[in-house]
């Protein structure tokens, strides 16, 4: 585990990989286990459909919601992205920065190692550590899906939860080109921490108030389709944008690192 | 000719109005061991960051074994073990650990060799970084700045926190890789050290090179400081025309002044008052460096 930076990092974290991984776990199994109370509630669409506007959107396709995948798509794959970049921008703000602030940069970059490598092998860390998380979570939603008899598609929740993976990853991507380009590790985690939040905050706000919808366009969470896997359809569209947006925002951290001075 | 393996020219660093070092010319032959003396913020550390392409010059250039340190950083760092003067170990790791992780991001060490350094400067190998005390890490740092075997050793504040026989080890792996013809450049604050190791010394001072002497030369400028003490009231007479004599205070019996050069001439005249005791010491670096930016300023005042 300790041939590669891309290793080693992965090696650091694999016990904090663990506790989220079951702590995300928990979560989705969470949301399984507490639908057929509410998927047994009887009235519960006619109730829904006589909820004040402001909340039918906030709900948004009600018979969508008294399906389980429905239920998971508003309880957990639409926040998924959010949770996932919780772990993610840390981790990748300290990345670089972190190892400045730590002193051990210089050995590491004493070796005859290009930057560019340290940048891209600590990203593939953290897109593998978050791709690993993605898998627990649908390894305990299908184990806690078979104590529940309730109809649902089990490839959703597959879908479901790769469709949430490339938002992630571009998050991670903007912390990671905070960490490349900021003086300090807790600039960057704070930059990339207020656009996801704020930008998750403003989709929230968009439901309550349709007159936001001319505005979002500035909300990544826009583009986020966690819903078309319940039709079954694939989130070509949105994944390609945020990995197109990665990959941009990490040729930015690559050359913002290859230019930069490092010194305290 | 011997070959240079570290030349600067107008090597220059400037952190926005903040001057690192200015017009740094340098140059270190192949197999020798430099020393770099200088106060806090003189401009070291400055100079080391700019071999390793940690930092950019503002202007001149800096070449290690003929690669320019920035165009061809690769190829320096290849060549190069490296010492910080301030710096972490990876925590988490033990210290063979930490060897197998560096080592592979260079294609991997000698292991019968960084044994051999493990041995030699009793390095507690197999524990956990954290629970090591400072002169610990330290070891494990000067063995990852050896363990390469490498042709340029640029060692920042080697001996920080080591005991007096792991210092010797220590001069004996510098003594070892000038014998084999490698080039060590090291910095410190401290005279004897560096007296110890060093062929020849760079005095840097607000990021300027001060002066470049050799060891020998520059045993010849630094003055002892000398007290005697003797049997009879002494006077200044026989001591004003000394011309190695500097600073001269007497109260008494007593006689403290610095001198340049050697004893003799001074002892022979203190002899006339019956010597009972004589204590003489090295400078302490700040005398040294307050002697020679003196004598500096005063050149440039002229």
């Amino acid at each position: 585990m300790l041939s590669s930076i891309y290793l080693k990092t992965l090696r650091d974290w694999r016990g904090q990989i663990l506790a989220w991984g079951i702590g995300i776990g928990v979560l989705g199994a969470t949301n399984i286990l507490v639908f057929p109370p509410f998927y047994e509630m009887e009235g519960l669409v006619a109730f829904m459909n006589n909820l004040p506007p402001v909340f039918k959107n906030l709900i948004g396709e009600i018979d969508a919601v008294v399906t389980l995948e429905g239920f998971l798509k508003m309880k957990l794959f639409d926040p998924l992205p959010l949770l996932l970049a919780i772990f993610a921008i840390p981790r990748a703000a300290q990345a670089i920065t972190g190892e400045l602030e730590h002193k051990s940069c210089d050995f590491l970059l004493a070796q005859p190692i290009r930057r560019w490598r340290v940048v891209v092998e600590k990203y593939l860390a953290i897109i593998t550590a978050l791709t690993i998380l993605a898998f627990l979570l649908v390894v305990a939603l299908l184990i806690s899906s078979l104590f529940v008899d309730v109809p649902m598609n089990r490839w959703y929740i597959v879908r479901a939860t790769a469709v949430s993976l490339p938002l992630s990853w571009m998050f991670a991507a903007l912390a990671l080109l905070g960490s490349c380009a900021l003086p300090k590790s807790r600039h960057s985690a704070i930059l990339a921490g207020s656009i996801v939040v704020g930008s998750y905050v403003f989709e929230t706000l968009r439901l309550f108030s349709p007159a936001l919808t001319r505005w979002k366009v500035v909300s990544l969470f826009a583009y986020h389709e966690a819903g078309v896997a319940v039709e079954g359809a694939t989130a070509t569209a949105s994944t390609t944008l945020f990995l197109g947006l990665s990959l941009i925002l990490i040729l930015a951290a690559v050359t913002a690192f290859s230019r930069r001075d490092l010194f305290d | 000719m011997t070959e240079s393996a570290i030349a600067s020219q107008d090597l220059t660093k400037f952190y926005g109005q903040v001057r690192g070092i200015e017009n740094l010319d340098l140059r270190i032959d192949q197999g020798e061991v430099f020393g770099l003396l200088g106060p806090n913020g003189a401009g070291k550390t400055t100079t080391i960051r700019l071999l390793l392409d940690l930092i950019r010059p503002t202007r001149g250039q800096v070449t290690i074994l003929g690669h320019d340190c920035h165009r061809e950083s690769l190829a320096v760092r290849r060549s190069i073990g490296y010492l910080p003067g301030e710096f972490n170990l990876y925590e988490n790791l033990t210290g063979r650990q930490l060897l197998t992780y560096l080592g592979s991001l260079r294609g991997g060490f000698d292991f019968t060799f960084v044994d051999t350094l493990v041995e030699r400067l009793g390095a507690a190998y197999d524990r956990q970084i954290s629970t090591l005390s400072h002169g610990n890490k330290q070891k494990l740092a000067l063995i990852l700045a050896f363990a390469p075997q490498p042709e340029v050793l640029i060692l920042d504040e080697p001996t920080n926190g080591l005991d007096p026989l792991v210092r010797q080890v220590f001069h004996e792996l510098v003594r070892e890789a000038r014998s084999q013809g490698h080039t060590v450049l090291l910095s410190s604050h401290d005279l004897t050290e560096v007296e110890k190791t060093c062929d020849r010394i760079a005095s840097v001072r607000d990021g300027r090179l001060i002066a470049v002497e050799t060891v020998s030369a520059l045993r010849q400028s630094a003055m002892r400081v000398v007290y005697i003490e003797c049997a009879h009231p002494l006077s200044s007479n026989p001591f004003d025309s000394l011309p190695s004599v500097d600073q001269l205070q007497i109260d008494g019996c007593h006689l403290h002044c610095r001198v340049r050069g050697p004893l003799g001439p001074l002892l022979a005249a203190a002899a006339h008052f019956e010597i009972l005791d004589v204590l003489s010491r090295e400078p302490h670096l700040e005398e040294f460096f307050l002697a020679l930016y003196g004598k500096q300023e005063n050149n440039h005042a002229q």
